[in-house]
């Protein structure tokens, strides 16, 4: 028959060609995968210690031995930018993934269980995507402190019901197409329903959202650090370098360039690589041969 | 002979969503029934057609077979056992004897599947312990397809293709009833009877039941022994096919019969036999449901809906004066 | 026939760039409307006729190609005419009439607002244009037509949708409407309708109907020639009679003896035609439809002639000649 292609059309190895063959994407994918290996060698890129002070050496611009200069403690920037990298990939990806699980149990519950289970969680997540995000964080960060643990409570709170929407909406949606009837009429439960031919289904859409998220979640943890409810000092973190530096930001523009410069990589990296994936995984955007 | 399937006064209502509007009027009606007083009977090895137009019901009684339409009256019985609703699980062992093919052959194979891991699908559901993979095999072969379609997935096949393969997934498990929605929909007519000859001839080697729903009825006369015409829910005729193809009793019968477009210049028709639209199932016609568009509709029909009454053995009609 | 046609389509070839090459969908195709007249395409999935019609339109693919050619409608080449040339033509003198009503209709906007939109090139008032609307919908039999030219799409039934789009395509009364597969959405009663509906149009409207279906009951219904294509080429064309009691083509005569209409009853096994179409990207040199051939000959290896039954009869097969 004309139509027939060897049977490869959803392997991941053309996934990762169809990426690489978008500009924006393959931009995306750079700019993530340099980051992720930045924090991972955090330890061998640097020989400074992120947390080792030098008072004699406060707020140097830079040079050969301090490529991004040092801060008002005299510690080296690029070091606490790539330690702080850690951090920020750290939580974005536990949170992320946290919410996504949580929210994708919930969603699928929701979209595929008896409409009194449909209406209770929908409740739940209303009220919860009701909170301000940031008064929620204060008041979690009051009771129990801060912590790196505290952020990624937050975030996996506030962000479950995102998630929980989106995959309800979508399991509805699947629930009342023929395969899932198929599946059903051929005598197939509930839970094999949605492991086997829901689920599959969604990956795609929600790959999308999550590298959409992290650079939000990169944000919030940022932003919390900056506010000082955060990661406890002397611990490096993107928000609590941009805050450092804007104390001292008539004396020197390092600190905040090399704070505020990986955030605004970071979100232009997963955004770009969000925007490849979507056209990756939606097939209407899929042009035919 | 004990009937193979036994449906009695079927009834199916869907609930409305009425929005704003069913607040304000509480007392109007919540329900909308799609299927009203159905009856049929299927004995093994006996192809039944159940046809009408969309909005006649039809796919709802089907799949109320297997439970998965909830129905509110009358009975369904498969094999003397009672089929009633109910959760996934309890309609399972239900469920293993009956085949179902779905209307459209490839949005009703999932998606990221292959079509290997989709016919094993009902071994892995009903646990059954055999080589999986020689199963697959033995499907594919048997509705005339390649091992090389065995790792495709469904949207890389055809209609005609994917429809083989919804055949062999529903014959999988050698059920002893085999439901097929609009099995010749989408298929281009040099295919469509590929199709009906592999179905006609699997079920005569295995002496299953088989119900096909359509809205085909010149495909439908080739391979159904009974047919039982729908209209707005009720079935308003049934009888041996070639009773109903030369001696229609009921005027929509008819009426469908003489919409078959001809294949020859000679034969062109100066009106069109039927006209008028099915009404909505939530503004049903008084009396006879059928006399807003009935050629021969009399006062009594608008006033007085006709009992199901029996022509010959087998051939039965609801309407008040029965076509000659 | 002394009217210059309508619409006339010559040695048309249109191929697809792709990754497994060049798909070649359509092949030297010829075809000709005469004025107030029905042609009918016959032809199943794959036989190029949405790319026939999106070369009319001028709506092909971006990786279309139009390798020959011409496609002559009112003295000009649509194929050499500017984008502002064609968007002039589609819609008022070239009006499409798709299988979904639904996706040919504006969801969000109501149907008279639709209908008079698509008036604004005429200068008339909007009263003017209202009623020449509200005049449509009645002359295609929507009921009460006045108060519902208000309602939106979704308040009537697909075969009311399908009038109405038929309704909103000739209300400019274009030389040429193009029906693409209209009634196939729609059930065997309502199917007549439209087709009733279509026959009557043409004797008052006077425009020419090019009329695309799988149908061959529908085609033999309404269309006065056909045009049977098979893999992107035409291999028969003729009087719809000659069609239907002559054919040539052994696939025209296959595809009749297929049609479950003309089957005597409870004839089991029913006739198909095994095979599968061929790969566009590497066709045979010789007859297209020579791997599926129950007739086919050495000769067939090599291109089929183009063989006049008649002077209005023509059939690309070595063998039409034989009786």
């Amino acid at each position: 028959m004309a139509h027939l292609q060897p049977a490869s059309a959803e392997t991941s190895s053309s996934a990762l060609r169809r990426i690489l063959s978008d500009p924006l994407g393959c931009f995306g994918l750079l700019l993530v995968t340099l980051l992720v290996a930045a924090a991972l060698g955090a330890d061998w890129l640097t020989p400074w210690s992120p947390t080792a002070l030098n008072v004699r050496q406060r707020l140097l611009p830079p040079d050969l031995a301090h490529l991004l200069g040092t801060d008002h403690l005299g510690r080296d920037i690029l070091a606490r930018v790539l330690h702080g990298g850690r951090i920020a990939l750290y939580v974005s990806i536990v949170s992320v993934a946290g919410a996504l699980g949580l929210g994708a149990i919930l969603g699928m519950a929701a979209g595929y269980g008896p409409r009194w289970l449909d209406n209770a969680l929908i409740l739940l997540f209303d009220a919860v995507r009701s909170f301000p995000t940031v008064l929620f964080a204060l008041a979690v960060v009051t009771l129990i402190g801060p912590s790196l643990s505290t952020i990624i409570l937050i975030v996996i709170i506030t962000t479950t019901p995102v998630y929980g929407r989106i995959v309800r909406t979508q399991t509805l949606s699947l629930k009342s197409q023929e395969f899932v009837l198929a599946e059903r009429a051929m005598g197939a439960g509930a839970i094999r329903v949605l492991l086997h031919h829901v689920l599959p289904n969604l990956i795609g859409p929600l790959l999308i959202l999550a590298s959409m998220e992290i650079p939000v979640v990169i944000t919030i943890e940022s932003g919390l650090s900056f506010l000082g409810l955060g990661v406890r000092p002397p611990t490096p973190s993107w928000g609590s370098i941009l805050n450092d530096g804007y104390s001292f930001i008539r004396d020197t523009p390092w600190p905040v360039i090399a704070g505020g410069a990986p955030i605004v990589l970071t979100t232009i990296g997963f955004t770009f690589l969000g925007e490849g994936l979507r056209d990756v995984f939606d097939p209407r955007l899929q042009r035919e041969p | 002979m004990a009937d193979l399937l036994d449906i009695d006064g079927l009834g199916i209502s869907y609930p409305i969503h009425g929005g704003w509007r069913a607040l304000l009027s509480p007392n109007a009606p919540r329900r909308v029934a799609a299927v009203i007083g159905a009856s049929l009977r299927i004995a093994p090895g006996e192809t039944y057609g159940l046809v009408g137009e969309s909005g006649s019901g039809k796919t709802s009684l089907a799949r109320a077979i297997i439970g998965l339409v909830p129905h509110q009256a009358g009975t369904i019985h498969f094999r003397g056992h009672p089929i009633a609703g109910g959760s996934d699980r309890a309609l399972r062992p239900i469920r293993r004897h009956i085949g179902m093919m779905f209307q459209d052959p490839v949005a009703s194979l999932s998606p990221r599947k292959t079509i290997a891991s989709l016919l094993a699908e009902p071994f892995r559901i009903h646990g059954i312990e055999r080589d999986l993979a020689a199963e697959s095999r033995r499907l594919i072969d048997m509705v005339g397809l390649g091992a090389k379609f065995l790792p495709m997935f469904p949207h890389q096949l055809s209609g005609g293709q994917a429809r083989r393969v919804g055949l062999a997934r529903a014959l999988a498990l050698n059920p002893a009833l085999v439901i097929a929605d609009e099995p010749t929909a989408g298929l281009d007519v040099s295919v469509q009877g590929e199709a009906l000859n592999l179905l006609a001839t699997l079920q005569a080697e295995h002496r299953t039941g088989l119900l096909i729903v359509t809205h085909n009825l010149p495909v439908i006369r080739h391979v159904s022994q009974r047919i039982g015409i729908m209209y707005l829910g009720r079935i308003v005729e049934q009888g041996p096919t070639p009773t109903i193809f030369r001696r229609p009793a009921h005027p929509y019968t008819a009426g469908l019969l003489a919409a078959v477009p001809q294949p020859d210049p000679d034969l062109r028709r100066d009106a069109p036999p039927l006209s008028g639209e099915i009404p909505s199932p939530r503004n049903r016609p008084s009396g006879c449901e059928f006399h807003t568009r009935c050629p021969i509709a009399t006062p009594r029909c608008r006033a007085e809906a006709p009992p199901y009454v029996e022509l010959a053995p087998g051939h039965g009609v609801r309407c008040h004066t029965p076509l000659g | 026939m002394t009217a210059p046609p309508v619409l006339s389509v010559r040695n048309l070839s249109v191929a697809y760039r792709s990754r497994r090459g060049r798909l070649r969908a359509l092949r030297d195709v010829d075809l000709e409307i005469a004025p107030n007249r029905i042609l009918g395409i016959v032809g199943e999935s794959g036989c190029g006729k949405s790319t026939l019609i999106a070369a009319i339109l001028g709506l092909l693919a971006p990786n279309a190609e139009v390798t020959s050619g011409t496609i002559g409608f009112a003295g000009e080449n649509l194929l050499a005419a500017p984008l502002a040339r064609l968007r002039a033509i589609r819609g008022p003198a070239i009006a499409t009439v798709f299988q979904d009503p639904m996706t040919s209709l504006n969801p969000v906007l109501s149907i008279a607002t639709q209908m008079i939109d698509i008036q604004h090139r005429a200068r008339e008032t909007r009263t003017e244009k209202r009623a020449r609307a509200v005049a449509m919908l009645e002359r295609v039999g929507i009921p009460d037509a006045t108060r519902r030219i208000d309602d939106y799409a979704h308040r009537f039934s697909g075969g009311m949708r399908q009038r109405i789009a038929i309704a909103m395509a000739l209300l400019m009364r274009p030389a040429l409407l193009i029906a693409d597969e209209p009634t196939t959405a729609l059930d065997v009663t309502l199917e007549a309708q439209i087709v009733h509906l279509l026959k009557a149009l043409r004797q008052d409207l006077g425009g020419a109907i090019l009329f695309v279906s799988h149908n061959l009951g529908l085609i033999a219904e309404l269309c006065d020639e056909v045009v049977v294509m098979y893999a992107g080429e035409v291999v028969e064309r003729g009087p719809v009679r000659d069609i239907f009691h002559n054919p040539r083509h052994p696939y025209t005569r296959l595809l009749l003896d297929c049609d479950p209409a003309r089957v005597p009853e409870g004839r089991l096994p029913l006739p198909t035609i095994p095979g599968a179409l061929p790969d566009l990207a590497a066709l045979p040199p010789g007859c297209v439809f020579q791997a599926r051939c129950p007739a086919a000959l050495p000769a067939c290896a090599a291109p089929p002639p183009r063989h006049a039954i008649t002077p209005t009869h023509q059939a690309s097969c070595v063998r039409a000649g034989d009786g």
